[in-house]
């Protein structure tokens, strides 16, 4: 059940969206959401759906794991839409008992829908085709001019890195210590909230226990190979910009640029 | 004896619909007699711990059905939970489980469970923890305190103390040292013999299942490759190395001497019998 968790879930593969540099894909997906953000317009956004199904493709990552990811957004869409085709005023199109149904109000709607739906996806799709750990690399990499300002970038990244590193491995042993506790007769899914509760001792204190006992010997690993921090630090995977990485950049402010274009000429 | 727990058709697989699917075991029939001593012996992988989970009723078949007393144990919830009783569970590494401020406490957690009263608790805890050697003084002890052996009788006192009527035990010897293996061995045999619980012992080692068990079920590329008594198993050695698999050291002695042309009965798997063999060798040689 806890597998079922997939935000942030990477599923490696040797597709030209997985060659990527994570930096460009992490910019991209930036420069992406603020595009979507900017634009209201029917054309702009039929353009931002085709990129993402051109991504989708590409990575050739199922839409089944996509539709996953939203599901737990889903409430929150639908509250949002329907919050704003009932309480925007403008041209009235409908009207029953004491709510109307307004043409901005169901263009607003719509929007804001497609904007979280686009949102989740790209991120969704960076996050399949991305690596946790080159994802932090990136980021360290992006965030590099913040050390200018004494921001501890490396460190921050490190402890990201280490961060994602373990929650697969937390949430095995999670699975793990449940299954031991089940067998012993221990029930999570019957009584009151109190109960509930107190069922869950037996998974925290081991999980707390064995946690303590990974970091101590992390940490002693890392200083038996004289980690010391970022500085002076070389790394064993470059990140190098490919020919891929050009296209892609090419590619997409293209997309942006007529996104924007679009919005502006308003057709 | 009357079979106690029986698996039909019973397949698994994880993640089904993902792209980490992985059928882990696959098509498995086999029925348990009550009062076996059964060793289930595959190499890493082959499916053994996600097997035995579905004794209790931890993992529900993704095909196929298990019964205990003739019962399909995943009916409903209740079925589920009284199948957890029936069939005590030792997980691999179990020590990491282990979460209460005492021992006692700890080992009476499954009892406690089974709402059973104060005094019948007691009463249990005090009989495993004398099952696994555990005496009363570290009773009271916290235990994050203990050696990692000790914590290993802990646990399986954990779950002896629900006097479950087949006890599974995966991998019980594994990361201990030789001495810390042997005692493990014998409690469970020492606890079997006095009990007749039905014992269904994971391993690795051909050793130890030859020791141990009157039945051996081989498990191979999450399939069933053979099931039999030990000389059975032990004679058919060619599939067992093909599997990944060795037998034990004195049997690999027999199967040497058969090759180089002398009469000797390869299905033997004991010193004693491996001495009566080369005796009577020595019989006909001299
Ligand atoms: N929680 C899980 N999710 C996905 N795959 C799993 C999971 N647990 C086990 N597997 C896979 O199922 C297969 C069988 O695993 P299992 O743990 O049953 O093997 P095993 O025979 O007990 O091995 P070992 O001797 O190392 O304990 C392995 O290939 C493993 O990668
Ligand atoms: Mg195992």
């Amino acid at each position: 059940m806890l597998k079922d968790i997939t935000l942030g879930q990477f599923f490696p593969g040797n597709t030209f969206m997985h060659k990527l540099d994570p930096r460009v894909k992490l910019v991209v997906c930036f420069v992406f959401i603020i595009v979507l953000f900017i634009t209201e317009n029917l054309a702009a956004y039929a353009l931002a759906a085709l990129f993402i199904i051109l991504g989708v493709k590409v990575s050739k990552t199922s839409p089944k794991m996509l539709l996953k990811s939203l599901k737990p957004i889903m409430f929150l869409v639908l509250f949002t839409s329907i919050l704003n085709i009932f309480y925007i005023e403008g041209e009235v199109l409908v009207r029953f008992w004491i709510l109307k149904v307004t043409k901005e109000g169901l263009m607003t709607a719509f929007y804001m829908t497609s904007r979280i739906i686009m949102l989740v996806c790209a991120t969704s799709l960076l996050m399949y085709t991305t690596s946790p750990i080159s994802l932090t690399d990136a980021l360290e990499h992006l965030l590099a001019p913040l050390n200018k300002v004494k921001f501890p970038v490396h460190e921050f990244s490190m402890m990201m890195t280490i961060a994602m590193r373990f929650i697969p491995t937390l949430i095995e042993e999670t699975d793990k210590i449940m299954a031991a506790q089940k067998a012993r007769g221990a029930d999570f899914e019957s009584g009151n909230i109190f109960a509930r509760a107190k069922a869950l001792i037996p998974i925290l204190v081991p999980l707390f226990v064995s946690s303590f006992r990974r970091a101590d010997e992390l940490a002693t690993a890392m200083e038996c190979r004289l980690y010391q921090g970022g500085e002076g630090r070389t790394r064993l995977n470059v990140l190098k910009l490919t020919k891929y990485d050009y296209v892609f950049m090419v590619f997409s402010a293209i997309s942006f640029v007529l996104m924007i274009l679009l919005n502006v000429v308003g057709i | 004896m009357g079979e106690i727990l029986k698996l039909e058709n019973v397949s698994y697989t994880y993640g089904a619909g993902t792209p980490f699917e992985k059928t882990a075991v696959k098509d498995i029939n086999l029925t348990f007699n009550s009062g076996d001593f059964v060793a289930i012996i595959g190499h890493t992988g082959s499916g053994k711990s996600t097997l035995v989970q579905h004794f209790n009723a931890l993992l529900p078949p993704t095909s196929g059905t298990v019964y205990i007393n003739g019962e399909d144990i995943n009916q409903s919830a209740a079925t589920r939970r009284a199948a957890r009783f029936a069939c005590g569970l030792v997980f691999q590494y179990p020590e990491y489980q282990l979460f209460e401020e005492t021992v006692f406490l700890d080992i009476a957690y499954g009892p406690k469970n089974m709402g059973l009263s104060e005094i019948e608790v007691k009463r249990r805890v005090l009989a495993a923890a004398e099952a696994v050697g555990i005496d009363a003084l570290t009773l009271e002890k916290s235990p994050f305190d203990l050696s990692g052996g000790q914590k290993r009788r802990v646990a399986i006192a954990g779950i002896i103390a629900m006097e479950p009527e087949i006890l599974v035990l995966d991998e019980p010897m594994a990361g201990l040292d030789p001495k810390g293996r042997d005692e493990i061995l014998d409690m469970i045999k020492n606890y079997h013999d006095k009990h007749k619980t039905t014992i269904i012992l994971v391993t690795h080692s051909m050793e130890d299942a030859a020791r141990m068990a009157n039945r051996i079920v081989v498990m191979c590329d999450s399939s069933v490759l053979l099931d039999g008594t030990p000389g059975e198993i032990f004679a058919r050695h060619d599939l067992l190395t093909k599997s990944g698999l060795d037998v034990p050291q004195i049997t690999s002695v027999l199967i040497e001497l058969k090759n180089r042309g002398y009469d000797v009965d390869t299905s033997v798997y004991t010193i004693e019998g491996a001495k009566e063999q080369l005796m009577k060798l020595r019989g006909k040689l001299c």
